[in-house]
Parts: C-alpha cells; sequence; structure tokens
C-alpha cells in the first residue's frame, strides 16, 4: 500500500509518518484499517490493491448503518443519557444556557424514552 | 408527552462540510455528526474511552493542531472502559476533529487527560464532531466563508442554519 500523508503527521494505529509518501510492503490489517479513517477524514492519500482496499472497505461503517443503531438507542434511551450528559456539561462549563426550572437527568430520559426523529 | 427543554435543542452537521476554504458545504442533515463540544481550555493530550466493556474493535480517528501549529491526526482502537490516550497527536493547542469507524455500543467519552476534562461525548449510534473550517487558514485580504448546520428538535424536521463568517 502506498501512503501519501498530506499532513504534518499521521498515527495509524501505533505506527507513526511523518507527511510525504511511504510504501508499505506487507501492511497489517490492522494499518490498512487505521489508513481507511485517515482516508476519510482527509489527512492520507492511499494507493491499495484490491484486497487492500477490500479490508480497508471493511473497516468502516455505512451511515445507514450507525443511522440505525442511533434510533435504536434512542428506543432505549441511551442516546438521551448521552444528549443529557453533554447538556448538563455544557451549561456547567458556560456552553449553554438553560432557563426556568433545572433539568432532571433521570426524568429527562424517562420522559423520552422511545421518542425517535427518524 | 415530555415538555420541550433546552437539552431537547441539538445541532447537527450538514452532509457536506467544510474541511478548507472555497470548498462547497451544504445538503442534507447528518445525524451523526455534531458541530459542538467543549474546546480544551489549556494544551493537553488526549484521551477516550467506551460506557462498554466491548467496545473493542471500533477505531477513534481524532484530529488536533499542536502548539506550533501544524495539523496531526491518530487512529487507535478503543479498549472499552479502559482510557486509550493519543500519543502520537501528543499535546494539542486545539481539538479539530473525532470520528469513530462504526457506532459503538457504549457512549464515547473524549477528555482531556488532565483532569478528565470532559471535550464531548458521542452518544450510541452517532459517529463524532467536528470543529467547522477546521483545516483553513486566515487571508490578510480578508475573505467570506460559509458553512451549514441544523438546530434540531426530537421528533421534529429540522431546517438548516446558514451562517457566515
Amino acid at each position: 500500500v502506498k501512503l501519501e500523508v498530506l499532513q504534518a503527521k499521521v498515527g495509524l494505529d501505533g505506527e507513526e509518518f511523518a507527511g510525504g509518501v511511504h510504501e508499505i510492503a506487507k501492511p497489517t490489517k490492522k494499518l490498512l484499517r487505521a489508513a481507511a479513517m485517515q482516508e476519510k477524514v482527509g489527512a492520507v492519500k492511499v494507493t491499495a490493491s484490491k484486497e487492500e482496499r477490500e479490508v480497508m472497505r471493511a473497516a468502516v461503517e455505512p451511515d445507514s448503518e450507525s443511522e440505525r443503531k442511533r434510533l435504536a438507542a434512542m428506543e432505549s434511551g441511551e442516546w438521551y443519557e448521552a444528549n443529557i450528559r453533554q447538556f448538563l456539561h455544557d451549561v456547567e462549563h458556560g456552553g449553554r444556557e438553560t432557563f426556568g426550572a433545572d433539568v432532571d437527568a433521570g426524568e429527562y430520559v424517562d420522559g423520552r424514552k422511545g421518542m425517535t426523529d427518524g | 408527552m415530555a415538555s420541550v427543554v433546552a437539552a431537547d435543542l441539538v445541532a447537527y452537521h450538514a452532509a457536506t462540510q467544510s474541511d478548507v476554504d472555497g470548498s462547497t458545504v451544504g445538503g442534507a442533515i447528518d445525524t451523526l455528526r455534531r458541530p459542538d463540544f467543549t474546546q480544551i481550555a489549556a494544551n493537553d493530550t488526549i484521551q477516550a474511552l467506551s460506557s462498554a466493556a466491548g467496545d473493542t474493535a471500533i477505531t477513534v480517528t481524532m484530529t488536533g493542531r499542536s502548539a506550533a501549529g501544524s495539523i496531526v491526526t491518530e487512529t487507535k482502537t478503543l479498549t472499552g472502559t479502559t482510557a486509550i490516550t493519543f500519543n502520537t497527536l501528543g499535546t494539542v493547542e486545539r481539538v479539530l476533529q473525532a470520528e469513530l469507524s462504526a457506532a459503538a455500543a457504549g457512549t464515547i467519552t473524549i477528555q482531556r487527560t488532565t483532569g478528565a476534562v470532559l471535550i464531548r461525548t458521542i452518544p450510541i449510534g452517532e459517529r463524532g464532531f467536528s470543529a467547522i473550517f477546521r483545516k483553513g487558514s486566515s487571508s490578510t485580504s480578508g475573505t467570506v466563508t460559509y458553512y451549514a448546520k441544523f438546530f434540531t428538535r426530537t421528533r421534529t424536521r429540522r431546517t438548516p442554519f446558514w451562517g457566515r463568517r
């Protein structure tokens, strides 16, 4: 596989590459999986064989599958638990404002389980 | 039905995001990626962990800007509820992006190493967060750049918000 690192430095799950072109004769699956994500975020350009590209393709979940999991987490209430935790953190650190009564995290989650925006 | 509170208002990126100046942005809502997070208040290294012990196959790709101004990106595999530290990323001056390779089984926490100060949680099913114009540069001649993001409330249709800087 050939990696063209487009910025100062990237880390591929334990291996470090500086900006420039790097040819790796026998890349591990771990490196290919990391390279797939680096390519996705625009940090590297990858030239890969068909077999290497297949490993890379399998390393990144399609957004449609993640969306299915997101809606399931809204149904179970787990999505709301993370959402309220983030909101309370933002309020505490001045990132957001809230008006009226304080939000009770437990009541917030219980009141919204099963609600999705899909 | 629960009344609407501020926590119900959530911001999401548009499907086509800006990575650099001069690129096209917009499109549909991307309900997997958020544009908001708490930027670090001081230079620090970054950590990630899950609330689920089984999250050991998913990778997290973190991008930050070093104190020297260069952009660095590191991909690392999660180790469940044990925090991983992005050592290649090193000490950063600001966080630019976090992207998961797949939706995790647990809630993902991205935090500063010092004091475990929360930067953002990634709810189950979502894939990450990022700043806008994260690889853009300032211009002495002056430019106007635009971005699009969505504000949504649970169970409501959403309309895009267009901003500019």
